[in-house]
């Protein structure tokens, strides 16, 4: 292993020469608690997939080397300039989409941030792709939103941007701990049970432990789905009348086309959440604030959700709030008009 | 004679299965419920005035009912179509999707997916694509002189290739975390998004080609025996092969608007049948389609019922189907048709 380690950081060392003459390196510790050899100054980071690349547009979004998939086009305005002019990379994530060792050659990151997956193989088959790259591989780990604070303040160290990342990161630890309070508030007889409908049809879902689906048990809901999750992909198909048996007081949405017919469509008539109009579309500009890619959105996400499920416990000004974190996060003032298109069904 | 008590025994049977799907399911509203359910709307009493009879009327008439219907529906399309091929085409590896309705219908629901979002949008895309796809089989199989079902079968394999690369080159351009999911759960299939109102729409175009198919069984008979033979028999094949692609392909690509792709049942079931009442399309015809619909809603009834979750259609039929189809290649030595 030792070994392994002197001769990468040989070969390392070779490119650093070859590539930036007067570089200098220094070793840290991952978030993985491995011992990497990084550039003393990191001017491009690749993420290796989009809640990586998402964490360091988060910190500066100058610093991406390359997409993981193309910018949709509807939400480019709320993004950076820059990215628009970056090439698409690819990532290792889902389906398809694996990238091209010649684009990233081309773009020569000074390193690849990766998510580690704990539960997939995909950090093995990524780690023997990249090792022709010669570019340091950093880990992160970000499984849970309690890991924020501290994946912050690690990219502040990394990127040597202390200050701003204390900034995300005591935001944040805010949102922790009012989610916290608001948890420890509710007696076990008033939690709402909260139903996660996926897809155009609203019958797919995430498991109680599923990533995908934190949000819920993290605001003080209770995910009517009881299950452990199989697959960190998740979407488990579900029937109409187990969702009918269920009977959430609650249904949170990403799904446009289902959140659209919810209401005229007799089947779904009789849920409690339907009767009582609580059924909530996720906002998803520029980038989903609940899933799908899981990002730091959910920290604002959580503050929105505990608001929906607990409007009385939990006070939110959504247009104040989202105007602070959209200045924070993504450094981008909102129009009146932005706040109505990020609400917009 | 023999055969027309096996054609009511599985219509019985048919019922029989209907019946009971209809007391089944993760939610526990069972015989009591529906007896209670048809008492209360005997006496003439709506029932929206009463909650709990709302949600049994909700249960039984809009979420189970329309499951079951399109269960078999989509089971004796798919059957029929595919027994329609295997006679047709001569051959028992046929299945409804050889001239590559099935491609092509996937290929439009997926564009739908990415360029429209309305889910009505996407059925009217997976059917015109579906269409598209064997008119182009056609139209390529007429380009090239030669064994006209030799030429229709590679002209099938061609237009089926041509709209899997499409539909690969959809999947790669859509969203990953928004469109990518909707197009790949599509392509499984199932039953679950199936309303009265699909239905309703569906289901005269599908029974009247059925009813066409079932007309055209004496000429499927003397197809099934070869080209020359069937023109000395005085069967204009041409116009014969056309109505029997047309109405086999309208049949396949409206069960992909209802269920999306469930594979096998087109290639299984015509050899189910084959085996009970033999190769006679009179008789096999009518059987592939009850068996086809009986065999479609047990395994939808599986789906549903097994676990919280729903597993989805087309894996079930494919497993189920798989060791099925094991058996029929080793009948199939002994000789078929």
């Amino acid at each position: 292993m030792k070994k392994k380690m002197n001769i990468t950081g040989i070969i390392l060392l070779i490119w650093l020469i070859g590539s930036a003459p007067g570089a200098k390196a220094r070793t840290i510790v991952d978030m993985a608690g491995r011992h990497v050899i990084v550039p003393e100054v990191i001017r491009s980071v690749y993420g290796s997939s989009p809640p990586a690349t998402n964490l360091i547009y988060a910190v500066d979004p100058g610093r991406i080397a390359g997409l993981n998939f193309p910018l949709n086009g509807k939400d480019d305005r709320f993004l950076d300039s820059r990215l628009k002019d970056l090439p698409v990379a690819g990532g290792w994530f889902g389906q398809g989409r694996t990238p091209n060792m010649e684009t990233l050659l081309s773009i020569r990151p000074d390193i690849v941030l990766v998510w580690r997956h704990t539960l997939s193989m995909k950090d093995k088959d990524m780690e023997a792709a990249l090792k022709p790259l010669g570019v340091p591989l950093v880990f992160i780990v970000m499984d849970q939103l309690d890991d924020y604070p501290a994946v912050f303040r690690f990219m502040g160290h990394l990127l040597g941007d202390a200050e701003r990342a204390e900034a995300l990161a005591l935001y944040a630890e805010q949102t922790l701990s009012r989610m916290k309070t608001l948890r420890d508030s509710i007696p076990e007889k008033d939690r709402v049970s909260v139903y996660y409908a996926e897809n155009n049809d609203g019958l797919s879902t995430e498991c109680t432990d599923s990533i995908h689906s934190e949000l819920i048990p993290v605001c003080g809901g209770d995910n009517v789905h009881l299950c452990q999750a199989a697959s960190t992909y998740g979407m488990q198909k579900i029937s109409m009348e187990q969702v009918l048996l269920y009977n959430p007081q609650v249904i949170v949405t990403h799904a446009l086309e289902f959140y659209r017919h919810v209401f005229s469509d007799k089947r779904w008539r009789g849920i409690r959440a339907v009767n009582d109009h609580r059924v909530y579309l996720i906002p998803r500009t520029p980038m989903n604030w609940f899933d799908r890619p899981p990002s730091f959105m959910r920290l604002l996400g959580a503050r929105w959700l505990a608001h929906a499920l607990y409007p009385r416990r939990y006070p939110f000004d959504q247009d104040e709030e989202t105007r602070d974190f959209y200045s924070l996060f993504l450094n981008r003032p909102l129009s009146d008009q932005d706040l109505k298109d990020i609400f917009k069904p | 004679m023999k055969h027309l008590w096996v054609v009511i025994l599985i219509s019985v049977l048919l019922m029989a299965c209907a019946l009971c799907s209809f007391f089944l399911g993760r939610y526990p509203a069972g015989l009591s419920d529906g007896i209670g359910l048809v008492s209360w709307m005997v006496q003439s009493k709506n029932p929206s005035m009463d909650p709990d009879m709302r949600l049994l009327e909700n249960i039984f008439f809009n979420i189970r009912m329309p499951r079951i219907l399109g269960a078999i529906l989509v089971g004796s399309a798919l059957s029929v179509s595919g027994a329609a091929f295997q006679s047709m085409f001569i051959n028992p590896l046929v299945s409804p999707g050889l001239l590559g309705v099935l491609a092509g219908a996937s290929f439009g629901a997926a564009m739908a997916m990415v360029f429209f979002k309305s889910f009505f949008a996407v059925q009217v895309s997976a059917f015109v694509f579906g269409c598209m796809a064997v008119f182009l089989s056609m139209g390529l199989a007429r380009l090239f002189k030669g064994d006209r079902l030799l030429m229709l079968i590679l002209g099938g394999i061609v237009s089926g290739s041509f709209f899997t690369a499409l539909l690969s080159m959809v999947k790669y351009l859509a969203d990953p975390y928004d469109q990518l999911p909707a197009i790949v759960f599509w392509l499984m299939g199932g039953l679950s998004s199936v309303t009265n109102q699909t239905l309703g729409y569906v289901c005269v175009p599908i029974l009247t080609s059925m009813g066409i198919l079932m007309a055209l069984t004496p000429y499927m008979n003397a197809l099934s025996m070869g080209e020359e033979e069937a023109r000395s028999l005085g069967v204009h094949v041409g116009l014969i092969r056309f109505i029997l692609i047309a109405c086999a392909t309208l049949m396949s690509a409206l069960t992909i608007i209802m269920a999306g792709i469930i594979g096998w049942v087109g290639l299984v079931v015509p050899h189910m049948a084959r085996m009970i009442v033999g190769p006679d399309n009179r008789v096999l015809i009518p059987s592939a389609a009850l068996i086809g619909g009986l065999y479609l809603l047990a395994m939808d009834d599986l789906s549903r019922l097994v676990f919280t979750v729903e597993i989805p259609l087309g894996i079930l039929t494919a497993l189920c189907g798989i060791p099925f189809f094991v058996l029929v290649l080793r009948h199939a030595r002994k000789g078929w048709g």
